[in-house]
């Protein structure tokens, strides 16, 4: 890929965003300026001011606080995600691509006809037949997540297989593993990297849409869709529920798109 | 020819395969419909009763032909939700969500073509990074949250419109589609942005090809080259993300539909999943499978016309 | 006829901004191109030649840009010309032809169409009918057939060799003043070049066409040139007539290209037969262009005979395992003296159908290919791209395995050098990671034994120790393929397939690594079997070749007498395809 002063400049700020987003979670987890799910009626649908500096919801919830809380809940939904849909997709697609042949055609038929699919469809589909839940979303959204890693590195092996240096191996006296693992594993680590990347940036807006459609995280747990999804009757009174929420969402997926840019 | 025909048989088996995938799926994972019916206060005879009806007994494929049968005569079984038949509930919502996925896709091709050409063109320049900006942000906005802060201003701030009164399209429907401006504005923003960007990156792309230096060399004119040369080879690859997009269209509209509190079918799948109405998910997730099949299909047989090495072999 | 220069080059000096520094490519050139002649510039890659051409064009990229100069044409500075007046001069009065015909052409437009382009713009008052007869025209006369099923094809439906000449036709067909080749025939294969070549020649003879032939093939530029320009970093070196810079090159470098450059003129001092033979080329390449047998449509018939003789599957796939059984491969030849024996040996490739039912077509693509190595001995193989020599070393070190007939070996299995030393090395890892591998495969080695024979075989290849730590895209193409050479080494061979080791290489480089093999051939006593497409090479290398045609050994011979007194007519084709 060409670097330029560009891509460059986006890096930085793909970085600068994101650690800024890291710092509220990791401050997140060890102090919150108040218990993420205490009530206080006293600060209902309370504005932005120096002792709540998000607001507070209708519940007199402190908004930053949870706002810290569900950022970590929908970061841990969305690495879990991309960690199962990684690892099993790496390995179906290594294997797959390399030895070819009828399992690897249906499976790739299969695969060709899920891509197809959009995600959140298929995980409204998923989730209706296990139910809704924190884990069972993370299952879902994992298993989704397969056949588009399994699909990059599928083609990666196909195309590498067949260069010289595989062909090298062979007459060496490398095993099939060993050249799977050893010899062309390495070679995707670009590609792989870019697309755990998307993957996560798709799996925090996935889990924030099913989430928002009371899908996914259950309460009293809050998730930034979930908070988005509880904001929505209130959006006249106390829009800031809504916003900072969705301001953490969209800095998370833009950080990461400009880092991954690169 | 022989290309075309290859493509329609795929379209016909693709389609048996996700309507039995559906079947297989809603019918025969979750379990016994005649309890989750009935709720397990009923008692052995009334389910032994209903399974009879509902033909639970017999052997999987002679029920998937005959639950393919009835989905071809229209008749989608009953929702255990509302108690009425699942054909009439469809029908009187499918309109709404076909209105927001047509506005949706009309602005994704108004917004992303000419500003991406533009994008390509002046690649590099002032006017590119504006709209390079506006890609990123509108890319990483999730059409829900955009579809809140679009309520947030064009709603509360602004009162262009007043969030949450949907004017059903018999009644007025200049004013269904004044409401229905802002959901698929919401729904198309960040599609358009995907859109913009592959296409900018694609027609650059095109720009650094032989076949380009051999248009200059020909003593074309910039915009002769670009319109005459590039934008058919560029468009090539634009085509199959162009099916991706209107599939995510279709079910971003699940999402929109519950932000703007529209009737539509997206907003029907999701009570109906919360409820566990599988009449009503089985026929609207076969329903969107369908489409997005078809939707494939004319790709496919788009892409031959526009790609003639496609259409030699 | 009173010659003045129709281009001049004065003072060009050519950069690349990046980031605020400007790079010089091409270095205060000035040369002149005179009426109705043809002017070589020669050179290896990156010494700027191409750059040259398309500053004339006006066609550099965007961040390279012309900092002093003028280039004159017609009396008039290219440099300074606006947009609008270039346009009108590029196509009709200066035109240019690149060196990839497969992307050249827009893969989405008629040949027709791509044709007409240059007359819509440029003859706009004619007639359409009037049009499509003279794009016919031009087709015919750059030598392509059937123009009118022609016209409505795609570039994808025509061989390199078609699509250079529809580039030619549609080059010609305003009747420029001046024609710019870049490479014209080097992605081509030999035979087809030579016809490219004569074209170009017949072309400048009938239109008065002047002509800048670039190439880093020097063989190329003497074929047709009278004069000539040697480039090296951006500047020239040396330039006149071409004989004189054969006969008597004046600069070192241009020395070096020479001499790295074996050239039948050099193989055939002082031999009566050969000066026939030089008189014979040297005869003007009057165009025999009538006798358009061409290698390119005989291909094509031969291509479809192949088809045909497509064997299903069952019954072949049958046999196919029946003698693989039986041709398990025999260690320890008869023969003490044969390394290798190869009899009767038939190579399928299974076509892969991309369906999950169909079965599995075998096409042979190697015929009763009987052949062997004497100890100690370097056996060329030669032929075009897609003769099968590449299929010859797969199947001889074992990687195809669709195979029937015999091969034997005197000792344990060769090693083999691949042509790309981009792509037979793994780019992901360390050059002291990649020698060690195959100790490590071997097994019985400790770690501290691995990196002492690590440091050996650098020192064997001419490598310095400090290389082993980098990663590949760190080092050049020579130096890689002295790594790809070591981890062949490295295994302590008796016997090592070269695939065109050295053709992905610019041609000093050439030199280097043939020499390093000659010395690692007398130091380890080893034996080759050496690929290569270039007869210079295979001269240059070989005791004996074997030439492959479709398929097919045609022909056998110890090199000097192959060089004098070729057997086969292809075999004399291909020779003829030499200077």
């Amino acid at each position: 890929m060409k670097k330029t002063k560009t891509n460059n400049l986006n890096f930085i700020i793909g970085i600068a965003i994101i650690s800024f987003v890291l710092l509220f979670i990791i401050v997140g987890l060890f102090y919150t300026p108040y218990d993420p799910n205490g009530m206080d009626v006293t600060a209902k649908n309370m504005a932005p001011s120096l002792s709540h500096p998000f607001g507070t919801d209708n519940f007199g919830r402190d908004v930053l606080s949870r706002v810290m809380e569900g950022g970590r809940t929908t970061f841990f939904v969305a690495l879990s995600t991309v960690a199962i849909g990684a690892s099993f997709g790496t390995l179906l697609g290594a294997f797959t691509g390399y030895y070819g042949g009828w399992l690897d055609e249906i499976l790739m038929r299969i695969n060709d006809g899920l891509a197809s699919f959009p995600s959140i469809l298929l995980a409204l589909i998923v989730v209706s037949l296990i139910g809704p839940g924190k884990y069972n979303i993370i299952v879902a959204l994992g298993i989704i997540f397969i056949p588009s890693f399994a699909r990059v590195i599928r083609s990666e092996y196909i195309t590498l297989k067949e260069r010289d240096f595989v062909k090298n191996a062979k007459l060496m006296g490398a095993s099939d593993l060993r050249i799977m693992f050893v010899h062309i594993l390495p070679n995707t680590k670009a590609i792989l990297l870019s697309t755990i990347t998307i993957g996560f940036n798709n799996a925090v807006i996935a889990e924030a849409g099913m989430s928002y459609l009371q899908l996914g995280v259950q309460p009293p747990d809050p998730s930034l869709g979930r908070m988005l999804a509880e904001a929505g009757s209130y959006m006249f009174m106390s829009p800031w529920c809504a916003i900072f929420p969705g301001i953490m969402i969209v800095l998370t997926v833009i950080g990461i798109s400009l880092i991954n840019e690169r | 020819m022989g290309y075309t025909l290859k493509k329609i048989l795929t379209l016909v088996i693709t389609l048996i395969m996700v309507s039995f995938f559906t079947f297989i799926a809603f019918q025969v994972i979750p379990g016994d419909s005649a309890t989750t019916q009935l709720g397990i206060n009923a008692t052995k005879e009334n389910v032994e009763a209903l399974r009879e009806t509902m033909n639970l007994n017999e052997n999987v494929m002679v029920r998937y032909v005959k639950w393919l049968g009835n989905v071809f005569t229209g008749d989608f079984g009953t929702s255990s939700q509302y108690g009425v038949p699942v054909s009439s509930l469809i029908l009187e919502r499918m309109p709404v969500t076909i209105w927001l996925a047509v506005l949706s896709i009309l602005f994704i091709v108004i917004l992303s073509i000419p500003l991406g050409i533009i994008a390509a063109k002046k690649e590099g320049g002032a006017l590119d990074r504006i709209i390079s900006f506006f890609t990123h942000t509108g890319m990483g906005i999730p059409p829900f949250f955009l579809g809140i802060i679009i309520t947030i201003i064009f709603g509360f701030i602004l009162k262009w419109f007043t969030p949450g009164r949907y004017v059903d399209p018999k009644e007025n429907f200049a004013l269904f589609l004044g409401y229905m401006i802002y959901p698929a504005l919401a729904n198309a923003i960040p599609k358009a942005a995907m859109v913009l960007k592959f296409l900018r990156s694609s027609i650059i792309r095109q720009l650094q090809m032989d076949y380009v230096r051999t248009a200059r060399s020909k003593g074309n004119l910039e915009n002769a080259i670009l319109y005459r040369h590039v934008l058919k080879n560029a468009f090539i690859p634009v085509l199959t993300f162009i099916a991706m997009i209107i599939a995510e269209t279709l079910a971003g509209s699940i999402m929109i539909e519950q932000v703007f509190s529209l009737p539509g079918l997206g907003r029907l799948l999701v009570m109906a999943i919360s409820n566990r109405d599988y009449a009503v998910v089985q026929i609207i997730v076969l329903y969107i499978a369908a489409i997005i099949v078809v939707i494939n299909f004319i790709v496919d047989v788009l892409y031959q016309w526009i790609d003639p090495r496609v259409r030699v072999k | 006829m009173v010659n003045h220069p129709i281009i001049k080059v004065e003072d060009v000096t050519i950069g690349f901004n990046h980031k605020g520094n400007t790079n010089k490519v091409v270095d205060k050139i000035s040369f002149e191109l005179e009426e109705g002649e043809i002017l070589g510039i020669v050179g290896e890659s990156g010494s700027g030649k191409t750059m040259t051409a398309l500053a004339i064009m006006g066609l550099l990229s965007r961040d390279a840009e012309v900092l002093e100069g003028s280039i004159l044409f017609d009396h008039k500075d290219l440099l300074k010309l606006k947009q609008e007046e270039l346009r009108k001069i590029n196509g009709s009065m200066i035109s240019m032809i690149f060196q990839e015909p497969m992307t050249s052409l827009n893969p989405v437009i008629t040949i027709g169409h791509q044709v007409e382009e240059m007359l819509l713009l440029h003859e706009p008052g004619l007639h359409s009918s009037e049009r499509k007869n003279r794009i016919l025209e031009a087709l015919q006369e750059a030598g392509l057939k059937e123009v009118e099923l022609l016209y409505h094809k795609y570039p994808h439906q025509l061989s390199g060799g078609m699509r250079q000449r529809v580039m030619i036709a549609m080059a010609m067909i305003c009747n420029p003043k001046v024609l710019i080749a870049d490479e014209p025939t080097t992605a081509l294969d030999v035979t087809i070049q030579a016809k490219i070549l004569k074209l170009i020649k017949k072309l400048n003879k009938d239109y008065g066409t002047s002509v800048i032939l670039i190439s880093h093939d020097l063989g190329v530029i003497k074929s047709i040139c009278k004069k000539a320009l040697v480039m090296e970093g951006g500047k020239i070196v040396e330039q006149g007539l071409v004989e004189d810079i054969f006969s008597n090159p004046g600069k070192d470098y241009t020395k070096k290209l020479l001499a790295a450059m074996p050239t039948r003129d050099k193989i055939i001092v002082n031999d009566e037969f050969n000066k026939k033979l030089v008189i014979e080329s040297d005869r003007n390449p009057e165009i025999e262009d009538n006798e358009k047998s061409e290698i390119e449509n005989d291909r094509n018939s031969k291509v479809e005979g192949n088809r045909k003789s497509e064997i299903e599957d069952n019954k072949k796939s049958e046999i196919v395992d029946k003698k693989n059984a039986e041709s398990k491969v025999l260690q320890n030849s008869d023969d003490e003296n044969t390394i290798l024996e190869v009899k009767d040996l038939d190579v399928f490739y299974g076509e892969n159908t991309k369906k999950i039912f169909s079965k599995r077509k075998l096409k042979k693509v190697l015929n009763k290919v009987s052949l062997s190595v004497k100890h100690g001995e370097i056996l060329g193989i030669v032929g075009e791209s897609g003769s099968g020599k590449s299929t010859l070393a797969k199947a001889i070190t074992g990687l195809v395995k669709d195979v029937s007939g015999e091969i034997k070996f005197k000792d344990i299995k060769p090693q083999m050098v691949f042509q790309d030393p981009y792509g037979s090395l793994n780019p992901a890892k360390k050059v002291s990671w990649i020698l060690e591998e195959p100790l490590k495969l071997v097994g019985g080695y400790t770690k501290a034994e691995r990196k002492e024979k690590v440091l050996q075989i650098l020192k064997e290849v001419d490598l310095e120790e400090k290389y082993k730590d980098r990663y590949l895209s760190q080092l050049s193409g020579g130096q890689r393929q002295r790594v790809a050479i070591g981890t062949a080494l490295i295994q302590n061979p008796k016997f090592i397939v070269l695939d065109e080791p050295v053709s992905a290489l610019d041609v000093t480089v050439q030199a280097q690594i043939l020499e390093l093999l000659k010395k690692l051939r007398a130091e380890h006593d080893l034996s080759y079997l050496f690929i290569s497409h270039d007869l210079n090479v295979i001269y240059q290398m070989c005791d004996r070749v074997c030439v492959m045609y479709q398929g097919e050994i045609v022909e056998t011979a110890a090199i000097d007498k192959l060089f004098k007194q070729p057997n086969h007519p292809y075999s004399k084709k291909l020779l003829e395809t030499i200077v």
